[in-house]
Parts: C-alpha cells; sequence; structure tokens
C-alpha cells in the first residue's frame, strides 16, 4: 500500500493529537442489524464488534423500542473492554414470538462507553460520554423464503482411496434450511488433460439464518499429484450460484490426518412432556473434512432405553461444529445420556451427562383416569353399604 | 551407337557423382556425434482458489488499519521455483478501472504478495500458496446492506507472473459500515458563573473526530446525577433544569442554542468520513449554560451523553 508522505503525517499528527488530549472513542461495526424472513417462533444470532476503546473501559448497552425484549446480549447490558483487544464481538440474539404477528419491526440500541469521573472541581461542568446507534429491523413473514449465498468452495486434499470433497461456505439468510441442489465438477491433471466430470447433488442442508458447511463427495480413480477443478454450483432453478477454478492434490492412503473430538455435551433438564436438547460439540483436528453423526445411548436408570443418531453435519478440519439430536422423555426421573461421535469410520470417546425430568404439577391423563375411577369405585361400595345397611334397619 | 555411349557416360557420371559425395559425406558423419535440442517455451502462471479474508464479511476497527488477508495458489507448468511475484489488489468492486487504479485508501490497495513455504523445487511441484496482506484503512468503503454502495462488494485480485504476467483470479466480500467517533474532550467546563447568570456568546466546544467510513451526525442528551432525571446538573445544594444547557453546531448566544433535552436528540453535524488527505475529519459542539437564579450553590456536574448515527445519505 502507497501512503502519500503528506497523508501519512497528517494521519499521525491528527491520531497523536487525539490521544495526547485524552480521547474517548469507540466505534461499532456493522451500526445496522438487518434480518428479512424471519418466522414465527424462530431465532437468529448477528454478531457486531466493538472497537476503538481501551482495555478496562465499560462499555454499556441499553434498548429502546417495540422489540428491546426480543433481544438478548451474549455480554449482558455492561462488560469490560477487555485490555489489550483491538475488538470485541457482541452476539445478539433475536427471538421472534411465537404470536407476532407478519410485518417490519424496528428498534434502536445504544452502546456506549461510560463517562469518565469529572475530575474538575468548582464551577459548572459536565463529563462526556461517547456512544454509537445500533438499530434492528426484523421482517417477520408466514412464508417460506430460500435465499442463500455461496460465500466460498474449497477443495482440500484427499486420498488416493477416498473421495474429494468440494467443501461449500453457504450463507443461508432465508428461513428454511437450504442448499445447492447440484454442483459439477470437471478436473484436469498438470497437462491440461480432461481427467473426469462429475455432477452431485445431495449436500447437507444448513439451517436458516446462519452460515455452515455443506460438503459434496466426488468419487474418483485419480493417482497421486497434483489436479485443478473447475467447480460449477448450481441452485434448484439450475441459477449458476459460484463458479471456481480450484487447485488440490491427490496424496498416498493415510498421509492426511483424521482426527475428531467430542469436546462437549450439554443437556438440559426439562419439564414432563417436553422436548430435551442434546447438544454436542464436535472438532475436527485432523487434515480433512468430515461428516460427523451424534450417537446418543439414553438410559432412565441403568436401562437403556432409546439410541438416537442425529442428521449428519459437515465439519471441516480445524473448525468445531454443534451436533443437535432430540428426545421426548416418557415420563418424570434422572437420565443419563452416553454420547459420541462417529466420523469417517472412527468414533469419539464417550462423554456422559445426566438430566432430570421434572413433574409440571400438572397430572397426566392416567392419573386423571386413575383418580376418577377410584372416586367411583368409592360412590358405588358406599351407596352398597347404606342400601344393605337400610336393609338391615328394615 | 551414338545413344548407347551417351548413356553409359551419363550412367558413368552418376556412379562418380555418388562415389564423390560417399567420399566427402562418410567421414563428416563419423567425424559428429548426433545432438538433439529443445528449447522449453514459457507457461505463463496462473492463479486459482482465490479467497478473501478467509470467506468472511470484512469488519473495520476504529481510528486503525485492519489487516485483510487474500490467498491464492498459483500454477506454473514450468514448476513453482518459477514464479517470480504476485501482485495483489483489493478494490471496491464496481470501481471504474478495477484493479488497474491507482491506490486510495477508500477505494483500492495494491500489495506484493507473499510465497509460503510450500514449494519443492525441482519441476514436479507446480504449485505455491501466496498470501496478500492488505491494511485496510478505517474509512474504507463500506458495502453492506444500508450503505451507499450497498450493490457492490469488495474485490480481491491476484495477478502472477513468471516475467510474463499470467492468469489472474479474483474473490468477493462484503465490507461492514463502521460507526465510530472520538471525542477530544472528556467534560465542557462553564466556570464559576453567578446566579441567574449565562455564557452568552463565549461557549465551551467539544471536537467530535469520525473514525469509521460513513458520514455521521450525532445525538444528545444528558443528565445530573442519573439518566432520565430531567436535569442537565446536580450542585453541592440544588439542581439545574436539562433544558438551561444549550448546544449547537455553530457558534450561538446563550437563548439561541438547543435545549438539551431528556430524550436523544439529533444534531445533524454531517462529520465527513474520512480520506487520505483528511483521515480523521473533526466538527464541533458549542455549548452555552445558564446558572438558575435561585436554589442552587457550590459546585454543579453532569454528563452529556454524544452518540454517532450513521448519516449515509448526508440527510
Amino acid at each position: 500500500m502507497k501512503y502519500k508522505t503528506g497523508t501519512l503525517i497528517l494521519y499521525a499528527f491528527i491520531i497523536v493529537t487525539l490521544l495526547s488530549t485524552g480521547v474517548i472513542a469507540i466505534g461499532v461495526s456493522p451500526p445496522r442489524v438487518i434480518v428479512d424472513s424471519m418466522s414465527r417462533g424462530a431465532s437468529v444470532e448477528r454478531t457486531v464488534y466493538v472497537s476503538g476503546l481501551n482495555g478496562g473501559e465499560e462499555v454499556v448497552i441499553t434498548f429502546d423500542g417495540e422489540i428491546s425484549d426480543w433481544i438478548s446480549v451474549d455480554k449482558g447490558s455492561m462488560f469490560v473492554f477487555p485490555e489489550g483487544a483491538k475488538s470485541v464481538p457482541i452476539v445478539f440474539t433475536i427471538a421472534v414470538p411465537d404470536d407476532a404477528a407478519n410485518g417490519q419491526y424496528s428498534t434502536g440500541a445504544v452502546i456506549r462507553a461510560g463517562a469518565p469521573p469529572v475530575s474538575e472541581t468548582g464551577g459548572a461542568v459536565s463529563s462526556v460520554s461517547a456512544g454509537v446507534s445500533l438499530s434492528f429491523s426484523v421482517d417477520v413473514t408466514g412464508d417460506q423464503v430460500e435465499d442463500y449465498l455461496v460465500t466460498d468452495v474449497r477443495i482440500p486434499d484427499a486420498e488416493v482411496d477416498d473421495p474429494i470433497q468440494v467443501v461449500l461456505t453457504i450463507e443461508n439468510k432465508g428461513n428454511v434450511q437450504a442448499r445447492p441442489s447440484m454442483i459439477s465438477i470437471e478436473v484436469v491433471d498438470q497437462f491440461k488433460q480432461r481427467r473426469f466430470t462429475e455432477s452431485v447433488g445431495g449436500m447437507q442442508l444448513v439451517p436458516p439464518y446462519t452460515t455452515g458447511k455443506s460438503i459434496a463427495q466426488i468419487p474418483h480413480t485419480l493417482p497421486t499429484g497434483q489436479y485443478w477443478a473447475d467447480v460449477e454450483v448450481f441452485g434448484k432453478d439450475g441459477r449458476l450460484y459460484e463458479e471456481s477454478n480450484i487447485a488440490f492434490e491427490i496424496v498416498n492412503q493415510d498421509e492426511l490426518k483424521v482426527i475428531g473430538e467430542l469436546q462437549s455435551l450439554s443437556v438440559p433438564g426439562v419439564n414432563d412432556g417436553e422436548i430435551v436438547r442434546i447438544d454436542a460439540v464436535f472438532g475436527n483436528i485432523g487434515e480433512r473434512p468430515v461428516n460427523a453423526v451424534l450417537v446418543s445411548e439414553i438410559y432412565r436408570g441403568k436401562s437403556l432405553i432409546k439410541v438416537l443418531e442425529s442428521d449428519p453435519v459437515s465439519v471441516d478440519f480445524d473448525e468445531s461444529n454443534h451436533i443437535i439430536s432430540y428426545f421426548t422423555p416418557p415420563r418424570t426421573g434422572t437420565y443419563t445420556v452416553k454420547g459420541y461421535v462417529n466420523y469417517a469410520d472412527k468414533k469419539t470417546d464417550t462423554l456422559e451427562e445426566k438430566f432430570e425430568v421434572s413433574g409440571t404439577g400438572k397430572l397426566s391423563t392416567g392419573v386423571i383416569l386413575m383418580g376418577i375411577g377410584i372416586v367411583a369405585l368409592i360412590v358405588i361400595v358406599s351407596m352398597m353399604f347404606f342400601r344393605i345397611r337400610r336393609q338391615f334397619k328394615q | 551407337m551414338e545413344k548407347r555411349a551417351r548413356s553409359i557416360t551419363i550412367l558413368g557420371l552418376i556412379i562418380a557423382a555418388v562415389a564423390a559425395a560417399t567420399l566427402f559425406l562418410v567421414p563428416l558423419v563419423i567425424a559428429e556425434d548426433a545432438s538433439s535440442t529443445a528449447s522449453v517455451t514459457n507457461s505463463a502462471p496462473t492463479a486459482s482458489s482465490a479467497s478473501l479474508d478467509g470467506g468472511s464479511v470484512i469488519t473495520l476497527t476504529a481510528n486503525t488499519t485492519t489487516t485483510v488477508v487474500g490467498e491464492a495458489t498459483v500454477t506454473d507448468n514450468n514448476g513453482c521455483e518459477d514464479i517470480t511475484s504476485v501482485n495483489g489488489t483489493l478494490y471496491r468492486t464496481n470501481l471504474t478501472g478495477g484493479s488497474n487504479n491507482v491506490d486510495d485508501n477508500q477505494t483500492h490497495y495494491t500489495v506484493n504478495c507473499t510465497p509460503e513455504a510450500d514449494c519443492t523445487a525441482g519441476g514436479s511441484d507446480l504449485t505455491r500458496t501466496y498470501n496478500c496482506s492488505f491494511s485496510v484503512t478505517h474509512y474504507a468503503d463500506p458495502t453492506d446492506a444500508g450503505s451507499l454502495n450497498a450493490n457492490t462488494n469488495w474485490t480481491f485480485n491476484a495477478t502472477p507472473t513468471d516475467g510474463t504476467e499470467g492468469t489472474s483470479d479474483t474473490d468477493e466480500q462484503e465490507l461492514n459500515t463502521l460507526s465510530a467517533l472520538g471525542l477530544q474532550d472528556t467534560t465542557i467546563a462553564f466556570g464559576a458563573l453567578a446566579l441567574g447568570a449565562d455564557t452568552g456568546a463565549t461557549n465551551t466546544n467539544t471536537t467530535v473526530a469520525n473514525t469509521g467510513n460513513e458520514v455521521l451526525d450525532v445525538n444528545l442528551t444528558g443528565y445530573g446525577a442519573s439518566s432520565g432525571d430531567n436535569l442537565s446538573m446536580s450542585c453541592t445544594i440544588g439542581t439545574v433544569p436539562i433544558l438551561n444547557l444549550e448546544y449547537n453546531s455553530t457558534p450561538f448566544t446563550y437563548g439561541g442554542g438547543i435545549d438539551l433535552s431528556n430524550s436523544s436528540t439529533e444534531l445533524d453535524l454531517d462529520i465527513a468520513r474520512g480520506s487520505d488527505s483528511d483521515p480523521i475529519p473533526l466538527k464541533e459542539i458549542t455549548y452555552g449554560f445558564l446558572m438558575p437564579s435561585t436554589g442552587v450553590e457550590g459546585s454543579c456536574t453532569g454528563t452529556v451523553s454524544i452518540t454517532a448515527q450513521s448519516d449515509p445519505n448526508t440527510d
């Protein structure tokens, strides 16, 4: 980058001037959070970065507007800017209530650096605090909207006997799960000789309002060496979403490490009749992407009552992903989940987590019917008793 | 008979010619070894797999530069060691002239890319990875929704050369708006005022710097002791109503400013975003103050809250 000398001097002068007079500063990026096509009951996370503050300064977040109560903040309403940080991510979760009407909603927030204490004494003096406005705009709709972008296409090196994996990064901006319908690939060698062409579909779906990976598996019979692929990504309507020319290598079998780990398993307690969400985090610390499936063995006491298998989730190397399974407990009590992840013909260690299913205070239908039956029996026995007693008296 | 003699003469000449050729050429062939020479033509390098910021939206940092990395794989069929350099450009996609423009920190950056140590010499390894690291200023053009250039993106272009300029590859990303301000002054001091006196034509100023990449207005509100208390100051004895503190974007005589209020109110400052000639544009807010005529004594303190409000359309 070529700065003009004059620009550099001016820049340096202004920064030094600002710093030397005890500047208060804050920056927010982006200052607008726009979410289109949200469904009722859906939630979405958006990250905003705060910068420009000094370590140790307090940051305060306040809301003002019609949908303030739809929004929660991972850092709460106040946090301290860490020492040495240039910028800090704040994650806002926007949850649309189940009863929200279709329409456009908005609210405002201010992210503010705390006002320094007034050091001057005597006379009238105000301290100054600096903040940045942040706007939220949310469109709620009852329609199903498919809207996604393919933001990156990559082909990691593959082993001779394993399929080539085309890794698509998909930013799903719609309110339904999304994936391209087909990818087409043409592979050439270093002599520009075409080795094969292939079209495949059926990649993993990316959940709404998230950015995720979807991996296409391409079988091949290529020997080791360097290759180049022309990749085209198509949507449902035949629309070309992305085209890329990508270099990759086929390496000897077992040259790429495949290592995965189950990093956490969490299962919150629920009330009777509610669905349990089993949330596992799988880390791929190997050298190639894998498809990972969470296997959850569910025990009540010592009895195995259910084995669940999640949908496969694509996990790129050097990345971690959540894998979710759902389960409806049959009744109250203490349950244990033993979870592990199957990936690339391997299995992680097993993690164990207990959870409680509590009574809700409401009686189940069975209990109610039993109660009615007992009352009816008491009434019948009582009537018979009084009738017999009356007959004896007569 | 004469015809026969001519034929014999021609035959004799042919035999003599062949014999002469044999005598001269055979020693020549014996004296020389057989040799073959071939010059390999240069194959221009080709960039592929260009990726900008790891596929993420670019987010800038207030009042400083942010490192944005582009990566590309370069193939040279003469061998990866034949690649001499890779030129990286990062520019607003819809800029007329594209990657060939001169550098301007709002719209265009150029770097020489750095090779990774993944090239094995000897001719069998044809590819090498290059990283292009751009120091992007806080005032680079935003392209996200709601910004002036929302219909475009930023493009990373990698052009390799091995003496001959090769084939480029590109990738695009969004660049987020950064709303950021710096306040040069941490206090607004009106000094000692008599009961019932105001600041007249003498204003106290706060300098506001735009340290982001979009035009800014500011919203102002304030309080005496706590937010929403309808005061501008709280004194050793008594309090001062919020509307006793006035402000404006230009100098004014007390009474001609805008009353501070409990609700945040926009002041149309239109502080320009930075440029190479003025990286951090500044504007001033001017203040005036009226001390109540009764009911206060001692020191008075309060807080004025200044909030940056993005104003891309300068309205």
